[in-house]
């Protein structure tokens, strides 16, 4: 070991090296490309993840534009709320509900928007930002604000007129952002903000609908905050409002920040294993390279040492190079990022350059390259002199020994380099083994792949195809890890495509043919004859029609909420029954029958009671899942109130439902009887027949019912395809990278085994292959390549679709062909260009020059 | 009646190094008969393997003739020259050259193959030069696992599968030992004997260049008998 450190500052040992190196340039630079495109993917995304933590950290409290806020979907009790601002000074309060709104100066229909009616004042920090300049400062006098989104579907502009519920407003100015919220899930429900005094002008809150009421405080400067929260959380618990303070908010956003990092990571991640695999590839070229200087050294007198010494070099500088050109590639793209993901970041990126990334990147480049040459300095101290004369007789298959260790080691740093480059141990190790899970796929998939190819008999394609095959099998061949890399890349970019059809078409399916595709809620009862008689005069089926009433859950199998609260507390974390199952307001509906989406699994569903509730407990309806997690059994009981009345209840059936369904989907069924005279509203689902139509509709209702919101899901799927659209710019941005590295490897693999391909070329030319047939085997060799690769990537991402489909959606999607296809076409020219931009000095060479020993 | 298969006029070859001409062959000439074997000996860059190359059309002569099988062949181009190898020449090489992807059997069936006309008679008849080179059961073993005498010979049946009027082959036992060097030897001369091809042999061995009909000697790029 002393003696192996010694030779490695042997001056000797570095012009050895740098002897060796400078004979293999061209290629070095290939191996270079490899590691730092690598390096790159995992540097910026670390240092970008890094950048998004601390401007969360700078921007906590404006996160939330408050200190503490409260959220309610009841009217908040007063004289709790003055207690409140007796401590806390006073509230700004905040109204969101759901409307319809018309553009007057379009003839467009008019859609869902969701109406923010906020006081003067908020947000108390940071601010929103709107064009022109002005933001809250702007909403006076029946003006309102914005989204862009919507400004842009019914092309208005600011100063144009908007008809929201009964009422009209001017357009002032249009949002670019509100604090703390995220621009993506906008556009389902785009918003419009309007005067807290003007709510009641446009008459869209009334008895039943739907409104969450929110209370804005910034925290007095003498008090003792963590108290507060603590008393005032305890308080809102019992009465079932959610408190969010600017902390809980940071921490919230955190969240959502990190779970979108250990996603971009593990495809930095990816890339870089690719690069690992890379440059272990080339690397075992270069030495192979290499091997009959080593030999010749070694007949000379060389020691083991020495020689281990002057390779170990070449590798420990080519890895420091490489990482540090990755670092600066991965800064540079670090800048451009931000706009990748802008869309789902509820702040401004500040970016900057971070340290502990630039680390990790030097220290994961120089570790791979120096672990994927493992396999190949074995080789070079295990040889002797005389195999290393004739290096094509050396065996691949390395001892047994050996790789006990080697693999082991290669999934330990696997694991640490996920680790490290994550921000959380949990999600650093999973997809450290999801990776290995998938290269493993891979590399056997591919394993299969060429044994079956090798054991097909080929005899009836031409020669030129058959040698063009047989390449893919010559002595010491980068093959296997060719397709393992290239199949990588196809893998993630096919995966992608088909998770997106997947969803899409999990979508679909509920919108096609005889299935609903749009929804009307906030039906007052009062309406539900004029609405019906509408609905039949426009010639569309009335496809269900459902009452809602809101209640509240009072206690299970007689104990009370608050009980269970408590109880939760002392329980071991999987035995307690979920918060928000006790605290939530549950929708109920009754029905005289089960619902077509749903499916009686279990008991007896009983459509309709007569009796007494005072003194008979109601029979109603569970949907398995609660069942499940409010740890309930058919004959347990439930005791739900409505507005102060008990209803004493028993559960006597188990439901499942499809939630895929675009329909109205309730946990708990009453039978007909005992609600049918409590307040309610009413939801109708229905199918028009083409959008013109629905269009048509749409604005008839909200001229007559103007509080009566109208949700298409053809515009739901147009919204949900481009927010898929939106996510995978992100993610094929990160799927580029592998994509990147496999092609890198494929040029270096190329390159390298350039000089044995040249020599066969050279050789069937002088028996006299034309260059056409020369050229057909080249060209039939990289198509080979490019299938097997594709197939192999395309198979292991069709699987793991499928099972996504299956197990996930409960719904298996049709397979697509299309992207098979595509991939194949695509990578199959694209390796095609690259080889034959590689194979173009093999045929300009005329010369016996290569042949000559 | 006498049949000339190859006929080289005033063959000139240089090559620029760095602008300083190296006249590698200065105005060559002779002529090969039909079942003729001459040897052509030499010291090490005197030019005896550019003028093979030349000879096979592999490369261009800055001046002169080569008549092969009565075609010119500085008036051909690249196809025309592969296919005139393909039908009328064969190579064997001093470091045997055997594609590393095929087995033994599959290198001896290349040129057929390339010629489009493979079929099962292909097949014995390449099996049966394997035997005659004595290598019937090393068949589907690869270059890797043979040894050079091996290669060498499965070199030979791969020369004379397309039954080739004329053979070149440059210093065919160079890398062999003496005892297999002879055996090689007396399976090209009896080969050349059975199927009357013309040899060219390039080689330092006397005992080779003995059983050629004629011996030239180069020195400097020229040639004398
Ligand atoms: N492509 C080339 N470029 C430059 N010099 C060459 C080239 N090919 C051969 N030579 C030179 O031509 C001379 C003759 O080479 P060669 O025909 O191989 O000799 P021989 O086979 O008789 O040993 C040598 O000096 C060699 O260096
Ligand atoms: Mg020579």
């Amino acid at each position: 070991m002393i003696q192996f450190i010694s030779n490695l500052f042997n001056p000797w040992t570095w012009i050895m090296a740098k002897r060796e190196w400078h004979s293999q340039k061209k290629h070095l630079k290939l191996y270079l490309l490899c590691i730092s495109i690598g390096i790159a993917a995992l540097v910026s995304i670390h240092s970008l993840a890094s950048s998004v933590r601390s401007s969360i950290d700078l921007q906590s409290r404006s996160l939330l534009g408050s200190d503490l806020s409260l959220k309610s979907r009841f009217k908040m009790d007063e004289a709790w709320l003055l207690e409140i601002e007796k401590k806390m000074g006073p509230s700004l309060a905040e109204r969101r509900f759901a409307g319809m709104a018309k553009f007057l100066n379009s003839k467009q229909a008019p859609r869902l928007v969701q109406v923010r009616a906020i006081s003067q004042g908020y947000p108390i920090y940071g601010e929103i930002k709107t064009t022109p300049l002005g933001g809250s400062e702007l909403l006076q006098g029946k003006h309102c604000l914005v989204e862009s989104s919507l400004l842009m579907q019914y092309k208005a502009k600011v100063g144009d007129k908007i008809q929201l519920g009964q009422s009209t407003f001017t357009i002032a100015a249009q949002i670019e952002s509100l604090p703390g919220e995220s621009g993506v899930l906008s556009e389902l429900a785009p918003r419009i903000l309007i005067p807290f005094q003007d709510i009641e002008s446009t008459g869209l809150i009334s008895f039943g609908s739907r409104v969450q009421y929110l209370e804005h405080y910034a925290f007095p400067e003498d008090i003792k905050q963590q108290e507060l929260i603590g008393e005032i959380k305890a308080q809102a618990e019992m009465k079932s409002i959610r408190v969010e303070t600017s902390m809980s908010r940071q921490e919230r956003v955190r969240r959502l920040s990190t779970n979108l990092f250990s996603f971009l990571n593990f495809s930095a991640i990816l890339a870089l294993t690719l690069g690992a695999i890379g440059v272990g590839s080339a690397i075992h070229v270069y030495i192979n390279k290499q091997l009959k200087s080593a030999a010749i050294l070694k007949c000379m007198g060389a020691k083991k040492s020495q020689i281990f010494a002057v390779y170990i070099l070449q590798i420990f500088l080519l890895g420091i190079i490489g990482s540090s050109l990755g670092v600066c590639l991965g800064i540079a793209i670090q800048l451009i990022l931000p706009q990748a993901i802008q869309a789902f970041i509820p702040f401004e990126i500040q970016s900057q350059v971070n340290a502990s990334s630039i680390i990790l990147g030097l220290l994961a480049g120089t570790l791979i390259t120096l672990l994927s040459s493992l396999p190949s300095l074995k080789k070079i101290t295990l040889l002797n002199p005389l195999q290393g004369l004739r290096p094509e007789t050396i065996q691949q298959n390395s001892s047994r020994g050996f790789n006990f260790i080697f693999y082991p080691i290669c999934i330990i740093s696997t694991l640490l380099l996920t680790t490290l480059s994550s921000h959380n141990t949990k999600t650093g190790i999973y997809s450290g083994i999801t990776l290995i899970i998938i290269i493993f796929c891979l590399a056997v998939c591919a394993k299969v792949f060429l044994s079956i190819i090798r054991k097909t008999p080929i005899s009836f394609m031409p020669f030129t195809f058959r040698q063009g095959l047989k390449n893919l099998f010559r002595p010491n061949n980068q093959t296997h890890t060719l397709i393992i890399s290239l199949g990588t890349g196809v893998f993630v970019i096919a995966l992608l495509f088909l998770l997106r059809e997947n969803l899409l078409y999990q979508v679909r399916k509920t919108t096609q043919d005889t299935n609903p595709n749009f929804v009307l809620f906030d039906i007052q009862h009062d309406q539900s004859q004029d609405l019906k008689a509408l609905l039949k005069k426009a010639q569309v089926p009335i496809l269900q029609e459902v009452p809602i009433i809101d209640l509240r859950l009072r206690k299970v199998n007689g104990l009370e909420i608050k009980k269970i609260i408590q109880n939760n507390s002392s329980l071991p974390k999987e035995e307690r029954i979920p918060h928000w199952t006790l605290s939530r307001t549950y929708r109920c509906t009754y029905q005289e029958q089960i619902l077509d989406s749903e499916k009686l699994i279990l008991g007896d569903f009983i459509g309709s009671f007569d009796g007494d509730f005072e003194q008979e407990r109601i029979p109603v309806s569970i949907e398995s899942g609660m069942m499940e997690k409010l740890k309930v059994k058919i004959g347990d009981t439930v005791d739900f109130e409505l507005s102060g009345i008990e209803l004493p209840c028993v559960i006597t059936s188990v439901r499942e439902v499809e939630w895929m369904q675009m329909r109205p989907n309730f946990f708990f069924v009453f039978p007909s009887g005992p609600l049918n005279e409590a307040p309610q509203m009413q939801v109708i689902v229905s199918r028009s027949e083409d959008p013109k139509s629905t269009n048509k509709l749409q604005t008839e209702i909200n001229n007559q019912f103007p509080n009566i919101s109208f949700l298409d899901l053809t515009l739901v799927i147009q919204t949900l395809t481009s927010l898929l659209d939106k996510l995978s710019i992100a993610i094929r941005f990160m799927a580029g990278f592998s994509i990147l590295t496999g092609f890198v490897i494929l040029i270096s693999t190329l390159k390298l085994s350039q000089d044995q391909r040249q020599k066969e070329s050279i050789l069937l030319k002088i028996l006299g292959a034309s260059k056409k047939q020369t050229q057909l085997i080249l060209l039939s060799e990289f198509t080979f390549l490019a299938i097997i690769s594709t197939n192999v990537g395309c198979l292991i991402a069709y699987i793991i679709n499928h099972l996504i489909g299956t197990f996930i959606f409960e719904n298996s999607p049709p397979i697509q062909l299309s992207i098979l296809l595509i991939s194949n076409v695509a990578l199959i020219i694209i390796t095609l260009i690259i080889g034959l931009i590689n194979s173009k000095k093999i045929f300009s060479s005329p010369s016996l020059e290569i042949l000559r020993d | 009646m006498k049949q000339t298969i190859l006929k080289v006029n005033n063959l000139c070859k240089s090559y620029f190094m760095n602008k300083t001409e190296l006249k590698v062959l200065d105005s060559v000439s002779f002529s090969l008969e039909k079942a003729e074997s001459i040897a052509i000996t030499g010291p090490s860059g005197s030019g005896k393997s550019t003028l093979m190359g030349l000879c096979a059309g592999l490369d261009n002569p800055d001046s002169g003739e080569i008549i092969l099988c009565d075609q010119d062949i500085n008036s051909m181009n690249e196809d025309e020259r592969a296919l005139l190898r393909l039908s009328q020449t064969s190579f064997i090489f001093q470091s045997f050259h055997l594609m590393p992807t095929l087995t033994a059997l599959e290198n001896v069936m290349v040129p057929l193959e390339l010629q489009n006309n493979a079929n099962k008679e292909t097949k014995e008849r390449a099996l049966e030069l394997l035997s005659k080179v004595g290598l019937k059961e090393r068949q589907h073993h690869f270059p890797s696992q043979l040894s050079g005498g091996e290669q060498q010979r499965v070199a030979i049946a791969r020369a004379f599968i397309n039954q080739p009027k004329i053979l070149f082959a440059d210093e065919p036992t160079g890398n062999l030992d003496s005892h297999t060097a002879s055996k090689i030897q007396d399976l090209l001369f009896e080969l050349n004997q059975q199927l009357s091809t013309s040899l060219i042999i390039v080689t330092h061995d006397n005992d080779l260049a003995a059983k050629a009909n004629r011996t030239l000697k180069m020195k400097a790029g020229q040639i004398s008998e």
